[in-house]
């Protein structure tokens, strides 16, 4: 191991350049927590069919989710279940009506030319502007001023396999380890900071931007939204009919088990 | 022209069963006897709030309140309902059937709708229903339990009395019916005539 | 009493209130009074608890204090759909039925399906006596929301109240498959059975009621019945009894159980157990009436 007096730091880069850095990544992100409240917009009111349109599904789960031993006599559960069968076959909760005759079945909508899918596409990728950005702008501040400083000393030892992530921007190969260069003090922070900012800004906070990092901004809305309802509901019926045929009644013999726990039956 | 007095333990059961579930239907059936053209009400009987327009738990509640009626020397003479809405003063089809059903027992059954406007006033909250034919009328020729009308109470002051019960002691709070009695057997003391008379008794 | 009542049991008693949805207004506007009285901060929650005063005091007609809730309300939350549902409700205590609805109806042009504002404008419909708009507004709501249980079982209270049982029967057998675990549903269902004529549905009802409560039961022949097996089980009584008497078509195809004079007895006997419990001496007075109506045929 090298003497103590092998590197020595300059107080002056603790003072003007840790600092600042740290504190800098802390500001923005409060800052980008509150840019984040600003932009964004209200969720979007659905029109009363395509809230129908999005919950038909249930109907049909909640009915086939007690089917096995459902609360309800047989006539109502088969009247309710063609009732569904009928309905999705024909396409009547669909948002734009059933198809008419002729008409070719429409695929899953083009999130581009759907403007309410592009809607969703664009304030995700407005809150993803706000995230990226600023993390940019530091990186490349902390690149053209302080590349290759080394700012702190750890004050335990580490193995040479940390290497890489504590020294990023310094191409030695024979540095101790425990030595922290500005680059990878920086990711550090980016990822480290968000215990900070719950206890600064409550838990549902906006301003972690490691988290945004994992979520694509376009992979996100797709799941969600334009979703070919008609293929769903041609899916459900057999579903519907998978179930009528494993339906009993909790009604049948009830008497037999009410006799039998008084020892009567 | 029969006459009607209520006596103000009827009248206090019924507007606590009214208090208790203000945002509730509620109905019962009064006691009473008839001595010569004049039927006295002793005595209600709160039968349900949950729902009134449902028939089994009236049924049972009916029968078991004329029996009781019975093994006190006493009819059904009457029956009382209130609604959930303050400005329906209506006695609905369910009022309806059920005081035919009561008038086949009792010739001059009368029935009562609880007035949910006069309710927190000095006045008489309940609004007499007689039978014209099949249909139920309101008496509204004169105002009931006025001077010369033709129902009356047995004392005076009696809904400034129910209010200040109401208001000051919060009495229809520990008050209990058909209902819940049928949740709980110990509670809603329902023929129980004679302690709750001299519980009210001393107030007055 | 008022000043010896602390802020916290206050605090405690109203968000009890709050979670299961019960509506003792007398009570909660003297549990709020206090805290507002009390000035001093309680954070978040005290904006719902100013939304419960607000309906509390429209509810028992100090409609000051519900006017100064509602303009605190209001500045704190300028454009919240919820605040505008509690304008909504403010004026129906005083303003004409037509222009409360036109106030919905406007609400709901620029948001169709707020489902709040709907219940409110079908509120007022059956309060005004338009049953029918109110049945059909209902069955468009629970087309689109299917979920909700409180207007499945408005429907079917809107139903029964116009004597049409079927289809009450109809409305309620989705609140049993959103909600198939409440036994006080399962009542409801068996007593709408009962009154639109079907009986052998209505005691299969009973007898699944009876089945839910007393479940659990380790000594079940020594324990009476409590609660709403009592009910049930009165039900059972009743039914079966009819059934016995009349053998009765069910309009649903519900069969007679053949154990029916098994039943009877049984049920029978636990509508006595309940009145023979340990508490004899204040139910004695009821037990003489019951044991009158249980032997009777």
């Amino acid at each position: 191991m090298a003497g103590p007096a092998s590197l020595y730091l300059d107080p002056q880069i603790r003072d003007w350049v840790l600092f600042p850095i740290t504190l800098v990544m802390i500001l923005v992100g409060i800052l980008r927590h509150y840019v984040v409240i600003l932009l964004q917009s209200p969720p979007k009111k659905l029109p009363r069919e395509a809230v129908r349109e999005q919950r038909a599904l249930t109907r049909s789960q909640v009915l086939r989710a007690t089917s096995a031993n459902s609360p309800i006599p047989p006539t109502y559960y088969k009247s309710i279940s063609r009732h569904l069968y009928d309905a999705f076959e024909a396409g009547t909760y669909l948002k734009d009506g059933p198809p008419r005759e002729g008409e070719a079945p429409k695929g899953p909508p083009n999130p581009m030319t759907d403007p309410a899918a592009m809607d969703g596409m664009m304030a995700g990728m407005k809150t993803q502007m706000v995230m990226m950005v600023p993390q940019m702008v530091i990186m490349g501040w902390i690149n053209f001023f302080f590349q290759g400083f080394v700012l702190i000393k750890l004050p335990f030892p580490l193995t040479l396999g940390f290497k890489s992530m504590l020294q990023r921007g310094i191409e030695t190969t024979d540095m101790d380890v425990r030595w922290v260069s500005s680059l990878s003090w920086y990711f550090l922070n980016f990822f480290g900071l968000n215990g900070l900012y719950r206890l600064i800004l409550g838990g549902d906070n906006s301003a972690d931007s490691s988290r945004d990092m994992n979520a694509n901004a376009f992979a996100a809305p797709q799941a969600a939204g334009p979703q070919d309802f008609g293929k769903l509901f041609k899916a459900e019926k057999d579903n519907l009919e998978f179930a009528e045929g494993s339906y009993t009644w909790v009604g049948d013999g009830v008497e037999d088990r009410v006799l039998q726990r008084y020892g009567k039956a | 022209m029969v006459q009607y007095t209520v006596d103000p333990q009827a009248y206090f059961k019924v507007i606590f069963h009214a208090a208790k579930h203000p945002h509730l239907p509620v109905n019962g059936v009064l006691l009473g006897k008839e001595e010569g053209s004049t039927v006295s009400i002793v005595d209600a009987i709160p039968l349900l709030h949950h729902w009134t327009s449902l028939s089994p738990m009236m049924e049972i509640g009916l029968d078991l309140a004329g029996r009781h009626a019975e093994s006190a020397g006493l009819s059904l003479v009457g029956y009382y309902q209130a609604c959930e809405r303050v400005e329906d003063k209506s006695l609905a089809p369910v009022g309806e059937r059920v005081a035919s059903k009561l008038q086949e027992g009792f010739k001059n059954t009368v029935a009562f709708v609880v007035d949910g406007e006069k309710m927190g006033s000095d006045e008489a909250a309940l609004i007499p229903f007689l039978p014209q034919g099949t249909i139920w009328r309101p008496q509204s020729d004169q105002t009931a339990f006025s001077v010369g009308s033709s129902f009356q109470f047995t004392a005076k002051n009696v809904p400034q009395k129910a209010l200040a019960l109401v208001r000051e002691e919060w009495r229809h709070e520990a008050f209990g019916d058909f209902d819940d009695h049928l949740e709980d057997v110990t509670i809603g003391k329902l023929f129980e005539t004679i302690p709750q008379r001299l519980t009210l008794l001393q107030i007055g | 009493m008022m000043a010896l009542m602390s802020l916290a049991t206050a605090l405690d008693q109203l968000s009890t209130f709050r979670t299961n949805n019960s509506r003792s207004s007398q009570e909660t506007f003297k549990h709020a009074s206090v805290i507002i009285k009390s000035s001093q901060k309680i954070g978040d929650d005290g904006w719902a608890v100013l939304e419960q005063l607000f309906l509390a005091a429209v509810d028992i007609g100090r409609l000051d204090v519900a006017d100064e809730c509602l303009k605190q309300l209001s500045t704190q939350f300028p454009d919240s759909p919820r605040v505008e549902v509690l304008t909504g409700i403010r004026m129906e205590a005083t303003e004409s039925p037509d222009v409360v609805l036109q106030y919905y109806n406007g609400l709901l042009e620029a948001d169709s399906a707020n489902a709040a504002v709907w219940k409110r404008k079908i509120s007022v419909l059956r309060r005004t006596g338009k049953v029918e708009k109110a049945v059909e507004e209902l069955s468009q709501l629970l087309d689109t929301i299917y979920t909700d249980v409180d207007g499945w079982l408005e429907l079917a209270d809107l139903y029964a109240s116009c004597n049409q049982y079927t289809q009450a029967l109809q409305a309620l057998s989705h609140v049993l498959l959103l909600a198939s675990q409440n036994p006080f549903y399962f009542q409801q269902y068996a007593e709408t059975a009962y009154t639109a004529g079907d009986l052998p549905l209505a005691l299969k009802y009973h007898l699944i009621v009876v089945d839910m409560c007393e479940r659990d039961l380790d000594d079940i022949k020594t324990t009476p019945p409590t609660g709403l097996a009592v009910r049930a089980w009165m039900g059972v009584k009743l039914c079966a009894r009819r059934i016995i008497l009349h053998s009765p078509p069910s309009a649903s195809g519900t069969a007679i159980p053949k154990s029916i004079n098994v039943i009877e007895q049984l049920a029978t006997e636990r509508v006595l157990a309940a009145y023979s419990s340990s508490k004899r001496d204040k139910s004695a007075m009821n037990r003489e009436v019951v044991v009158s109506w249980v032997g009777a045929r």
